[in-house]
Protein backbone atom coordinates (compact mmCIF):
# COMPACT_ATOMS: atom_id res chain seq x y z
CA UNK A 1 0.00 0.00 0.00
CA UNK A 2 1.67 3.52 -1.09
CA UNK A 3 1.25 6.71 1.19
CA UNK A 4 -1.01 9.31 -0.15
CA UNK A 5 0.65 11.65 2.07
CA UNK A 6 4.04 13.64 1.48
CA UNK A 7 5.60 14.32 -2.31
CA UNK A 8 5.69 11.81 -4.96
CA UNK A 9 9.30 13.14 -6.22
CA UNK A 10 10.50 13.13 -2.77
CA UNK A 11 9.31 9.69 -2.71
CA UNK A 12 10.86 8.37 -5.72
CA UNK A 13 14.15 10.22 -4.87
CA UNK A 14 14.06 8.71 -1.67
CA UNK A 15 14.31 4.97 -3.47
CA UNK A 16 16.51 5.88 -5.70
CA UNK A 17 18.89 7.16 -3.15
CA UNK A 18 18.81 3.75 -1.49
CA UNK A 19 21.25 2.84 -4.18
CA UNK A 20 23.55 5.11 -3.13
CA UNK A 21 23.95 2.90 0.17
CA UNK A 22 26.86 0.40 0.14
CA UNK A 23 26.70 -3.00 -0.76
CA UNK A 24 26.14 -5.10 2.32
CA UNK A 25 23.73 -2.71 3.74
CA UNK A 26 21.89 -3.14 0.17
CA UNK A 27 21.61 -6.74 0.61
CA UNK A 28 20.62 -6.69 4.13
CA UNK A 29 17.90 -3.64 4.47
CA UNK A 30 17.09 -2.37 0.68
CA UNK A 31 13.84 -4.71 0.63
CA UNK A 32 12.46 -3.82 3.91
CA UNK A 33 13.54 0.53 3.77
CA UNK A 34 12.32 0.36 -0.20
CA UNK A 35 8.83 -1.66 1.41
CA UNK A 36 9.02 1.63 4.21
CA UNK A 37 9.48 4.27 1.64
CA UNK A 38 6.37 3.50 -0.26
CA UNK A 39 4.31 3.03 3.04
CA UNK A 40 5.67 5.72 4.87
CA UNK A 41 4.48 9.88 3.92
CA UNK A 42 7.95 10.78 2.54
CA UNK A 43 9.09 14.32 2.92
CA UNK A 44 12.13 16.06 1.12
CA UNK A 45 13.68 15.86 5.02
CA UNK A 46 13.64 12.30 4.70
CA UNK A 47 15.23 12.41 2.22
CA UNK A 48 17.89 14.55 3.31
CA UNK A 49 17.99 12.06 6.08
CA UNK A 50 18.75 8.96 3.91
CA UNK A 51 21.57 10.95 1.92
CA UNK A 52 23.24 11.69 5.33
CA UNK A 53 22.84 8.16 6.73
CA UNK A 54 24.03 6.96 2.87
CA UNK A 55 27.05 8.99 3.31
CA UNK A 56 27.39 7.93 6.99
CA UNK A 57 27.43 4.19 6.17
CA UNK A 58 29.76 4.61 3.56
CA UNK A 59 32.05 5.60 6.39
CA UNK A 60 31.53 2.80 9.09
CA UNK A 61 33.08 -0.30 8.58
CA UNK A 62 29.69 -2.08 7.68
CA UNK A 63 30.34 -0.46 3.67
CA UNK A 64 33.39 -3.37 3.97
CA UNK A 65 31.13 -5.78 5.30
CA UNK A 66 32.24 -5.86 9.25
CA UNK A 67 29.75 -5.24 12.00
CA UNK A 68 30.30 -1.71 12.77
CA UNK A 69 31.21 -1.76 16.47
CA UNK A 70 34.39 -4.42 15.39
CA UNK A 71 37.64 -3.13 16.41
CA UNK A 72 39.18 -5.20 13.15
CA UNK A 73 36.38 -3.16 10.77
CA UNK A 74 37.75 0.15 12.09
CA UNK A 75 41.07 -1.58 10.83
CA UNK A 76 39.91 -1.58 7.86
CA UNK A 77 39.14 2.16 7.83
CA UNK A 78 42.23 3.60 9.20
CA UNK A 79 44.27 1.12 6.58
CA UNK A 80 42.44 2.91 3.86
CA UNK A 81 43.15 6.47 5.52
CA UNK A 82 46.44 5.25 5.92
CA UNK A 83 47.75 4.41 2.50
CA UNK A 84 45.95 7.92 1.19
CA UNK A 85 48.50 9.72 3.52
CA UNK A 86 51.47 7.66 2.34
CA UNK A 87 49.96 8.17 -1.22
CA UNK A 88 49.84 12.19 -0.81
CA UNK A 89 52.98 12.80 1.07
CA UNK A 90 55.08 10.23 -1.67
CA UNK A 91 53.21 12.36 -4.17
CA UNK A 92 54.29 15.93 -2.19
CA UNK A 93 57.80 14.83 -1.50
CA UNK A 94 57.76 14.04 -5.19
CA UNK A 95 56.61 17.56 -6.22
CA UNK A 96 58.90 19.04 -4.19
CA UNK A 97 61.97 17.16 -5.64
CA UNK A 98 60.63 17.73 -9.15
CA UNK A 99 60.10 21.56 -8.74
CA UNK A 100 63.83 21.64 -7.51
CA UNK A 101 65.47 19.68 -10.62
CA UNK A 102 62.72 22.13 -12.71
CA UNK A 103 64.55 24.79 -11.26
CA UNK A 104 68.07 24.12 -12.03
CA UNK A 105 67.48 23.98 -15.49
CA UNK A 106 67.51 19.92 -15.81
CA UNK A 107 65.18 18.36 -18.85
CA UNK A 108 64.03 14.79 -18.56
CA UNK A 109 64.61 13.10 -21.38
CA UNK A 110 62.36 10.90 -23.30
CA UNK A 111 64.02 7.65 -22.39
CA UNK A 112 64.23 8.26 -18.79
CA UNK A 113 60.78 8.83 -18.91
CA UNK A 114 59.65 5.95 -20.94
CA UNK A 115 62.37 3.66 -18.70
CA UNK A 116 60.44 4.82 -15.54
CA UNK A 117 56.77 4.06 -16.60
CA UNK A 118 58.03 1.03 -17.88
CA UNK A 119 59.18 0.10 -14.62
CA UNK A 120 56.16 1.30 -12.81
CA UNK A 121 54.11 -0.73 -15.98
CA UNK A 122 56.66 -3.99 -14.23
CA UNK A 123 55.26 -3.39 -10.84
CA UNK A 124 51.37 -2.85 -11.69
CA UNK A 125 51.44 -6.48 -14.22
CA UNK A 126 52.60 -8.41 -10.79
CA UNK A 127 50.97 -7.10 -8.49
CA UNK A 128 47.61 -7.61 -10.44
CA UNK A 129 49.12 -11.13 -11.31
CA UNK A 130 49.51 -11.57 -7.58
CA UNK A 131 45.99 -10.64 -7.26
CA UNK A 132 44.49 -13.48 -9.38
CA UNK A 133 47.10 -15.84 -8.31
CA UNK A 134 45.55 -15.39 -4.64
CA UNK A 135 42.07 -15.23 -5.79
CA UNK A 136 42.20 -18.71 -8.08
CA UNK A 137 44.09 -20.33 -5.04
CA UNK A 138 41.23 -19.24 -2.36
CA UNK A 139 38.40 -20.78 -4.69
CA UNK A 140 40.17 -24.40 -5.62
CA UNK A 141 42.04 -24.61 -1.83
CA UNK A 142 38.95 -22.43 0.73
CA UNK A 143 41.05 -24.21 3.74
CA UNK A 144 44.69 -24.16 2.81
CA UNK A 145 46.14 -21.46 5.76
CA UNK A 146 47.16 -18.09 4.07
CA UNK A 147 50.86 -18.55 5.10
CA UNK A 148 50.94 -21.56 2.97
CA UNK A 149 49.41 -19.60 -0.47
CA UNK A 150 51.73 -18.94 -3.07
CA UNK A 151 52.06 -15.82 -5.09
CA UNK A 152 51.94 -13.14 -2.22
CA UNK A 153 53.78 -10.06 -2.85
CA UNK A 154 56.70 -10.32 -0.18
CA UNK A 155 57.65 -7.52 2.45
CA UNK A 156 61.68 -6.94 -0.37
CA UNK A 157 58.92 -6.79 -3.46
CA UNK A 158 57.09 -3.94 -1.25
CA UNK A 159 60.08 -2.23 -0.41
CA UNK A 160 61.21 -2.63 -4.40
CA UNK A 161 57.76 -0.83 -5.46
CA UNK A 162 58.02 1.94 -3.20
CA UNK A 163 62.12 2.35 -4.52
CA UNK A 164 60.30 1.99 -8.30
CA UNK A 165 56.91 4.42 -7.89
CA UNK A 166 58.82 7.06 -6.07
CA UNK A 167 61.63 8.36 -9.06
CA UNK A 168 58.39 7.57 -11.43
CA UNK A 169 56.63 10.41 -9.75
CA UNK A 170 59.38 12.40 -9.60
CA UNK A 171 59.30 11.90 -13.37
CA UNK A 172 56.19 12.72 -13.94
CA UNK A 173 56.11 16.04 -12.11
CA UNK A 174 59.59 17.18 -13.63
CA UNK A 175 59.28 16.49 -17.20
CA UNK A 176 57.35 19.31 -18.89
CA UNK A 177 53.07 18.84 -19.64
CA UNK A 178 52.26 17.54 -22.96
CA UNK A 179 50.86 19.89 -25.81
CA UNK A 180 47.87 17.78 -26.46
CA UNK A 181 46.30 17.69 -23.37
CA UNK A 182 43.22 19.72 -23.10
CA UNK A 183 43.01 22.91 -20.55
CA UNK A 184 41.34 20.57 -18.03
CA UNK A 185 43.11 17.72 -18.45
CA UNK A 186 45.95 19.54 -16.75
CA UNK A 187 43.76 20.88 -14.30
CA UNK A 188 42.87 17.32 -12.75
CA UNK A 189 46.40 15.73 -13.57
CA UNK A 190 47.67 16.73 -9.74
CA UNK A 191 44.54 14.72 -8.52
CA UNK A 192 44.74 11.44 -11.07
CA UNK A 193 48.32 11.20 -9.69
CA UNK A 194 47.50 11.30 -6.11
CA UNK A 195 44.81 9.02 -7.15
CA UNK A 196 46.84 6.74 -9.02
CA UNK A 197 49.40 6.41 -5.69
CA UNK A 198 46.05 5.43 -4.02
CA UNK A 199 45.58 2.83 -6.04
CA UNK A 200 48.94 1.12 -6.21
CA UNK A 201 49.77 1.45 -2.68
CA UNK A 202 46.27 -0.13 -1.70
CA UNK A 203 46.49 -2.96 -4.53
CA UNK A 204 49.91 -3.48 -3.51
CA UNK A 205 49.53 -4.01 0.05
CA UNK A 206 46.76 -5.63 0.02
CA UNK A 207 47.98 -8.33 -2.56
CA UNK A 208 50.80 -9.18 0.19
CA UNK A 209 51.07 -12.07 2.14
CA UNK A 210 51.22 -10.29 5.51
CA UNK A 211 48.26 -8.14 5.05
CA UNK A 212 46.58 -11.13 3.78
CA UNK A 213 46.94 -13.33 6.94
CA UNK A 214 46.63 -10.10 9.37
CA UNK A 215 43.06 -9.44 7.77
CA UNK A 216 42.09 -13.50 8.63
CA UNK A 217 43.46 -13.39 11.84
CA UNK A 218 41.54 -9.91 13.36
CA UNK A 219 38.41 -11.65 11.13
CA UNK A 220 38.91 -15.07 12.98
CA UNK A 221 39.08 -13.08 16.80
CA UNK A 222 36.78 -10.38 15.48
CA UNK A 223 33.80 -13.09 14.76
CA UNK A 224 35.09 -15.18 18.21
CA UNK A 225 34.41 -12.04 20.72
CA UNK A 226 31.31 -11.39 18.97
CA UNK A 227 29.47 -14.74 19.53
CA UNK A 228 29.20 -15.56 16.12
CA UNK A 229 28.00 -19.39 15.69
CA UNK A 230 26.91 -18.76 12.15
CA UNK A 231 27.45 -16.01 9.45
CA UNK A 232 27.05 -12.60 10.63
CA UNK A 233 24.53 -10.19 9.42
CA UNK A 234 27.06 -8.32 7.49
CA UNK A 235 29.09 -10.62 5.79
CA UNK A 236 28.98 -9.89 2.18
CA UNK B 1 23.95 8.54 42.71
CA UNK B 2 22.46 6.83 40.44
CA UNK B 3 23.36 4.82 37.36
CA UNK B 4 24.35 7.26 34.04
CA UNK B 5 21.33 6.15 32.12
CA UNK B 6 23.10 5.84 29.03
CA UNK B 7 25.39 3.14 29.70
CA UNK B 8 23.84 0.23 28.35
CA UNK B 9 23.14 2.40 24.67
CA UNK B 10 26.59 4.13 24.82
CA UNK B 11 28.23 2.01 22.77
CA UNK B 12 25.23 2.88 19.85
CA UNK B 13 26.74 6.74 19.91
CA UNK B 14 23.96 9.14 18.36
CA UNK B 15 21.96 6.14 17.58
CA UNK B 16 21.10 5.35 21.60
CA UNK B 17 17.58 7.39 21.69
CA UNK B 18 16.44 6.03 18.62
CA UNK B 19 17.60 2.06 19.76
CA UNK B 20 16.00 2.86 23.39
CA UNK B 21 12.71 4.08 21.38
CA UNK B 22 12.78 0.94 19.50
CA UNK B 23 13.46 -1.68 22.13
CA UNK B 24 10.56 0.32 23.97
CA UNK B 25 8.22 -0.26 21.14
CA UNK B 26 9.40 -4.15 19.94
CA UNK B 27 8.83 -4.78 24.17
CA UNK B 28 4.94 -5.19 23.78
CA UNK B 29 5.02 -7.42 20.26
CA UNK B 30 6.62 -7.53 17.23
CA UNK B 31 6.67 -4.60 14.90
CA UNK B 32 7.96 -3.47 11.15
CA UNK B 33 9.69 -0.69 10.22
CA UNK B 34 6.71 1.46 9.43
CA UNK B 35 4.50 0.18 12.57
CA UNK B 36 7.83 1.42 14.53
CA UNK B 37 8.02 4.44 13.37
CA UNK B 38 4.49 5.19 14.16
CA UNK B 39 5.16 3.57 17.73
CA UNK B 40 8.10 5.99 18.48
CA UNK B 41 5.89 8.84 17.19
CA UNK B 42 3.52 7.74 20.05
CA UNK B 43 6.11 7.90 22.42
CA UNK B 44 8.34 10.90 21.80
CA UNK B 45 6.05 13.21 19.44
CA UNK B 46 8.43 13.19 16.57
CA UNK B 47 9.62 10.53 13.90
CA UNK B 48 13.27 9.50 13.03
CA UNK B 49 14.52 9.32 9.77
CA UNK B 50 14.46 6.23 7.62
CA UNK B 51 17.41 6.35 7.48
CA UNK B 52 17.96 7.08 11.18
CA UNK B 53 16.09 4.41 11.96
CA UNK B 54 17.32 1.64 10.17
CA UNK B 55 21.29 2.30 10.98
CA UNK B 56 19.43 1.71 14.60
CA UNK B 57 17.80 -1.14 13.93
CA UNK B 58 21.24 -2.57 12.02
CA UNK B 59 23.07 -1.62 15.70
CA UNK B 60 20.56 -2.76 17.92
CA UNK B 61 20.37 -6.72 15.40
CA UNK B 62 24.29 -6.30 15.78
CA UNK B 63 24.43 -6.88 19.35
CA UNK B 64 21.49 -8.92 19.27
CA UNK B 65 18.85 -6.80 20.82
CA UNK B 66 16.28 -7.19 18.19
CA UNK B 67 16.18 -10.20 15.54
CA UNK B 68 13.94 -10.08 12.45
CA UNK B 69 10.97 -12.60 11.91
CA UNK B 70 11.18 -14.96 8.87
CA UNK B 71 8.44 -13.71 6.21
CA UNK B 72 7.76 -13.39 2.53
CA UNK B 73 6.42 -9.91 3.32
CA UNK B 74 9.35 -7.06 2.11
CA UNK B 75 7.95 -4.90 5.78
CA UNK B 76 9.98 -7.64 7.86
CA UNK B 77 8.88 -7.11 11.51
CA UNK B 78 11.07 -7.65 14.20
CA UNK B 79 10.76 -8.64 17.71
CA UNK B 80 13.16 -7.73 21.23
CA UNK B 81 15.37 -10.79 22.33
CA UNK B 82 16.16 -11.84 25.72
CA UNK B 83 18.82 -9.69 25.78
CA UNK B 84 17.13 -6.72 24.43
CA UNK B 85 14.57 -6.89 26.90
CA UNK B 86 17.53 -7.19 30.03
CA UNK B 87 19.10 -4.22 28.68
CA UNK B 88 15.73 -2.33 28.40
CA UNK B 89 15.14 -3.53 31.90
CA UNK B 90 18.49 -2.05 33.31
CA UNK B 91 17.96 1.20 30.75
CA UNK B 92 14.63 1.59 32.77
CA UNK B 93 15.85 1.04 36.36
CA UNK B 94 18.83 3.36 35.30
CA UNK B 95 16.59 6.20 34.18
CA UNK B 96 13.85 5.76 37.10
CA UNK B 97 16.52 6.38 39.45
CA UNK B 98 17.67 9.25 37.97
CA UNK B 99 14.00 10.49 38.01
CA UNK B 100 13.72 9.61 42.13
CA UNK B 101 17.42 11.50 42.43
CA UNK B 102 16.49 14.50 40.61
CA UNK B 103 13.29 14.79 42.12
CA UNK B 104 14.41 14.51 45.85
CA UNK B 105 17.29 17.49 44.19
CA UNK B 106 14.31 19.19 43.81
CA UNK B 107 12.63 18.57 46.81
CA UNK B 108 15.58 19.74 48.53
CA UNK B 109 16.02 23.16 47.11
Amino acid sequence: MTSTKGSSRARSAAIRLLGWYPRPWKRRYLVEMRALLEQMPVRWRQVANLAVMAVREWCSPRALGWPARSAAGRVQVVRAVTYFTIAFALDGIARVIAWKIRAEGITIIDSVSTTAAMLLLAVAIRTFAAQLQYERHKKKYPKVLESQRRGLIGGWEIVLWACLLFPYLVVRHAEPIPAYLSRSMVQIRPFIDVLQVFVWTNVTLRASAQTKRLARVQRSVNLRNLGYRRTPPFTD
Amino acid sequence: MPQTSTEPFAPLGRMSEVGFNILVALANAPKHGYEMLLAIEQQTGSQPGPGTLYAAIAALEERRWIEPIATDDPRRPYQITPDGQRVLRVQLAAQSAEVRFASSTLADA
